[in-house]
């Protein structure tokens, strides 16, 4: 698994800038780096990462995503190989894959789950019917930089990795019961170049074991 | 009564395991601090709609003064409760929830050659829950964070409307009270900890009997209830230890018919405080069962109150959204 080309953000210069005020020794700047430094870490964008890597067990190789290669965004879907939640979804993301892919989208699958073995999820995900990669993340180094936290959770990235809308595919844990399609609407909106209504929803399934 | 307690404390020690349910199921040990306290039934999960069946048994172990000394009293007197309690909460917004609570209670009192036994609805609570820290995406340290406020009715009998001689027929408080507080969770893999502050106002109100016309004025309480709980190997059960101590201004009694409402009696502060073991074990996705055991003998501050120890069993029904 790779995550590369990480980029300070505007809070990490920020914090750069605090942290060298603490030579100064003044008990405002203490004060303000302590703050300044709650505020970074607080920030599940602290480094935004560019490109995320690692073995496809769909196929079974490696596979290497670039977020600039997306025309419009990637989006970078956490599923499980035991959450029913997770696996009520799959239907419904595939579909959407074939549906947004031809506009500009680009979709991969993470699995970061670290109590599920390596080898059940690479037997689950071949035969899954998902034509898109879904990269094992053992060590969640995908899911923290991001701050993934169930499965399915969804992120739209756009080229810099910035996060255009985050959260759950949908408002049930049982994709055919949902009557709000929070990840269809926010695609639909970029892709007529429009910001989506909701930046961050609520997730729903099962946590990721990290 | 020794041997009730020692069954109380065998059953404790076997029932080792309860909460997330410090919320799904909390255990009304003291007869002293009936104005209502602790945090309402709250869903903190992601569920539309969540029903708990609780029944507790409590017994009442000694008496403690404004000394802070422990009367255990005598083994011919015995007082026992057992509660049964139906809480609801339901989604009214993705982050806004709504509660009720209706308790049920039969009080045992045996006091020398007495013996007597009611059973009446208790105080009756309506509260409304915010998710002000949702959890939306990981963190490592932001915790999960509701304010809660609750409204308690006086639908139980009061002591000063009782009708029996011992009184088996109290089950409530008498007051309107207003509560309002926080609740805050926290998970790292198989660990959790909660913080649960909460205030509550009991309104005044008047009696009036044959002595004359009394305001009775019970003013503020408040309670702080921390925990922390294990899920071993992140499977189906938990285990939880929880300590709750809890004060409430003592009961001023005046008068209004006489010149500036003559102040009878100031009343006497009144605190106790709940230890408690918890076990909860998830039976299939949408339901649980949980075992809780709580003792008010063990740390104070305990002041002007009866001390209990307490058994709890509850079952939980969810409907995920």
């Amino acid at each position: 698994m790779i995550i590369s080309k990480i980029r300070m953000n505007r809070q990490f210069k920020s914090l750069s800038n605090l942290l060298s005020l603490r030579e100064t020794g003044s008990l405002s700047s203490k004060v303000s780096v302590i703050l300044g430094l709650s505020l970074a870490l607080s920030s599940k964008g602290f480094c935004f990462p560019k490109q995320i890597g690692g073995m496809d067990l769909v196929r079974g190789h490696s596979v290497q995503v670039d977020f600039k290669q997306a025309r419009l965004a990637t989006v970078v879907l956490f599923l499980s190989s035991r959450c029913p939640c997770s696996a009520s979804h799959q239907i419904t993301l595939e579909k959407l894959s074939k549906e947004f892919t031809p506009q500009g989208f680009r979709f991969v699958g993470v699995h970061s789950n670290a109590d599920e073995e390596e080898g059940i999820a690479k037997e689950y995900f071949k035969n899954s019917g998902l034509t898109f990669p879904v990269i094992q993340d053992r060590k969640c180094g995908i899911a923290d930089a991001l701050g993934a936290f169930k499965t399915p959770h969804v992120f739209v990235l756009g080229s810099d990795g910035e996060v255009l809308f985050q959260g759950g595919v949908d408002n049930s844990h049982i994709s055919n019961q949902a009557n709000k399609h929070y990840l269809k609407d926010a695609l639909a909106l970029i892709a007529e170049g429009k910001k989506p209504s909701q930046k961050e929803v609520r997730v729903l399934g099962c946590e990721i074991r990290r | 009564v020794k041997s009730v307690d020692k069954l109380f404390f065998l059953l404790g020690l076997l029932g080792a395991g309860i909460v997330i349910s410090f919320f799904e199921q909390r255990v009304e040990a003291a007869a002293c601090c009936g104005k209502s306290s602790a945090a309402p039934f709250l869903m903190v999960g992601d569920d539309q709609m969540q029903l708990s069946f609780g029944l507790a048994l409590g017994n009442v172990v000694a008496l403690i003064a404004d000394d802070g000394v422990p009367n255990f009293g005598s083994s011919k007197n015995s007082e026992t409760s057992q509660s049964y309690k139906l809480d609801m909460a339901t989604l009214l917004s993705d982050r806004l929830q709504g509660g009720l609570s209706v308790p049920v209670t039969t009080y045992k009192v045996s006091k020398e050659s007495v013996k007597e036994s009611s059973t009446g609805l208790g105080d009756v609570r309506l509260s409304l829950g915010y998710e002000i820290l949702p959890s939306w995406s990981y963190s490592s340290w932001k915790p999960q964070g509701f304010l809660f406020t609750a409204l308690t009715l006086p639908t139980g009998r009061a002591y000063d409307g009782s009708q029996r001689m011992l009184a088996t027929d109290v089950t409530g408080a008498g007051y309107f009270s207003w509560t309002v507080g926080a609740l805050f969770l926290k998970k790292w893999t198989v660990w959790d900890v909660f913080l649960v502050p909460e205030v509550h106002y009991s309104f005044a109100r008047t009696l009036e009997d044959l002595g004359g016309t009394y305001q009775l004025n019970p003013g503020l309480g408040g309670s702080v209830g921390v925990g922390f709980g294990i899920s071993p190997g992140s499977g189906n059960l938990r285990l939880g230890l929880r300590v709750q101590p809890r004060l409430e201004q003592g009961v001023q009694v005046s008068s209004p018919a006489r010149s500036g409402n003559y102040i009878l009696s100031q009343g006497a502060t009144v605190g106790a405080c709940d230890t408690g073991i918890d076990a909860s074990y998830m039976i299939s996705s949408v339901d649980s069962m949980s075992v809780s055991y709580t003792d008010q003998t063990l740390l104070g501050p305990a002041m002007n109150s009866t001390l209990s120890r307490s058994l709890g069993l509850s079952y939980q029904h969810r409907w995920e959204r």
